[in-house]
């Protein structure tokens, strides 16, 4: 008996340890169920999976597992991946804002402000282009987790000394151990664990979702929405499915980076994804968050200029400036929605909230005071 | 959410859009232009975060997020980009193909946009039998001139009257450039 539970009371307690010191979480606790919260083989709806296996850019070399996943959760709650211990992934990206932040720009590690707001986490797995970030610089979510951590102004941390960190800590190594075979922690491996953390952030239980669930098609009126919630559908359907659910994906991505009219006169003004690829006819594009959760993200942009949804709609409504490298509208031009129209497309996209994900205890901090 | 509604319910002392107020051309671009698709723009603006004049752009001069560019571009190895350099970047850049794709939505035209509005019964087939009367898909774009309109008027109250005119302006103005119901530019992901 003794043989069985002796190592697990082991892992109990490495896993309920307090975290070192040196640090403004050295009062927290780390606290994880002995066994690990469920990340894996999720039950999702049938609307949803039919286009999932599809999109999912989860590598060969980096499933998603219990273990790696929770390993990915503590590291993301972390302040010690920022220089000063101050700033973890999750001060920026608030679960209760489908993680994303409130402000149009993000205070960093020295107090120092982003030039763009933190973008929502939901259902980037399921983002098929795997390209993220306002401008879609990284070529993958391994990749991306770990820039926010070295930038000067969000965490600056070197990546060695974090490595160093997290080999000297009590806690770390039985969760790289659990997370990947062997207790070795490396800059991979972390940017690995982090990466199935976000993959396992999937918004699907939303009313959207449950009234989907009950209809042939996403054009039916669904039983649980009201009339104007259903007007707002259809409209959305007609004017804005095209790019927000091409090909029937009902993650309500836009497959690729977008320009939507947002160009600033100032020469040096934020160039989206042509700052990146050089091509003159990207600047100005940006990659789109996820509608799932839109009501909860404010504000909205990369910039975050528009400061609520009926500030958003009138944009594209009304407001929109001609830009020689405007996409989305092209050639139909604003679409002129009328009041009536403008709220019930903001009930219809009310509908796509998902209170069980802003509230699961999955994906909140594991470090409780 | 900040100012937008909880409930889908419109805040009171919101007046109606107009109606049949032509829409206004779109403005052409005023100002300077920092955006556009000419390469030169591209290198322009490159040019401009040169804030000491030395004629490169370094490292510490580009935000965080573009100093990648560096790396790419730097043939020299001083660190720095100079303009043949940067030219030499936007123009491997620019010869690399575009693919423009627009889809458009194939919902069922003006008897759509009917069911769309969602209306009770009988109001909802009486305004089907309208818009598939064969005349009905004329003048669909100017609404002072249309039978159509005038039927619609006389059936419907001022919300959903307004909301068919909205809707019914959309979809001719997508019937006017060939079906083609908005759509976005998309490039090979080839040189990130």
């Amino acid at each position: 008996m003794t043989r069985i539970f002796g190592p697990l009371l082991v892992l109990v307690f490495v896993l309920n340890v307090v975290a070192l010191s040196s640090r403004p979480a050295a009062k927290s606790k780390l606290k994880l169920p002995a066994t690990p919260y469920r990340y894996t083989n999720v039950e999702l709806p049938a609307h949803f999976k039919q286009t999932a296996a599809k999109h999912d850019n989860t590598p060969l070399d980096n499933p998603l597992t219990d273990d790696g996943a929770t390993l990915g959760r503590v590291l993301f709650y972390d302040t010690r991946l920022s220089a000063n211990n101050t700033t973890s992934c999750g001060s920026c990206h608030v679960q209760a804002h489908a993680f994303a932040d409130t402000k149009p720009s993000s205070k960093g590690l020295h107090g120092g402000l982003t030039d763009r707001r933190a973008m929502p986490l939901v259902n980037l797995r399921y983002y098929q282009r795997a390209r993220f970030f306002w401008d879609e610089r990284a070529g993958n979510l391994e990749e991306m987790v770990l820039l926010p951590i070295q930038n000067r102004i969000e965490m600056g941390q070197d990546l060695k000394r974090l490595v160093d960190t997290l080999g000297r800590d009590a806690t770390y190594p039985a969760l790289f151990g659990r997370a990947f075979g062997d207790r070795q922690i490396t800059e991979q491996r972390i940017g690995k664990a982090l990466a199935q953390f976000v993959r396992s952030i999937v918004s699907y239980q939303s009313r959207y979702d449950e009234g989907r669930a009950r209809v042939q098609s996403a054009q039916d009126d669904f039983d649980n929405f009201t009339l104007q919630e259903n007007r707002g559908k259809a409209l959305f359907m007609r004017n804005c499915s095209t790019c927000h659910m091409k090909d029937g994906n009902e993650q309500f991505f836009v497959p690729t980076a977008a320009n939507t009219g947002l160009r600033d006169n100032d020469p040096k003004a934020d160039g989206g994804v042509g700052d990146v690829t050089l091509k003159p006819m990207e600047l100005g594009s940006f990659k789109s968050p996820s509608l799932r959760n839109v009501e909860v993200t404010a504000p909205y942009g990369h910039d975050g200029r528009f400061a609520t949804l009926d500030a958003l709609i009138d944009h594209y409504s009304d407001n929109a400036i001609l830009d020689p490298n405007l996409g989305y509208m092209v050639p139909v031009g604003p679409l002129k929605f009328t009041t009536s129209e403008k709220w019930a497309l903001i009930a219809f996209l009310n509908t796509l909230t998902d209170p069980t994900l802003l509230s699961d205890r999955r994906f909140s901090n594991p470090f409780v005071k | 959410m900040g100012g937008s509604p909880v409930g889908g319910q419109a805040p009171e002392g919101i007046r109606p859009a107009v109606l049949f107020t032509p829409a206004p051309p779109p403005p052409p671009p005023s100002g300077p232009v920092a955006i556009g698709r000419s390469p030169q723009a591209l290198i322009d603006r490159l040019g401009s975060f040169d804030a000491n004049k030395d004629q490169r752009v370094s490292r510490d001069e580009l935000p965080e997020r573009m100093q990648g560019l560096i790396a790419r571009g730097d043939k020299n190895a001083d660190a720095a980009l100079d303009f043949d350099e940067i030219r030499a970047l936007v123009n491997a850049a620019a010869s690399e193909r575009f693919q423009v794709t627009f889809r458009s939505q194939q919902f069922e035209g003006l008897t759509g946009v009917i069911r769309d509005l969602k209306l009770p019964s009988p109001k909802r087939e009486q305004a089907l039998a309208m818009v598939n009367l064969p005349q009905s898909a004329r003048n669909v774009s100017d609404p002072t001139r249309s039978e159509l309109y005038k039927a619609m008027r006389s059936l419907l109250d001022d919300e959903e009257y307004e909301n068919f005119v909205a809707a019914a302006t959309r979809l001719s103005r997508t019937a006017r450039v060939g079906g083609i119901g908005g759509g976005i530019i998309s490039s090979s992901p080839k040189g990130r």
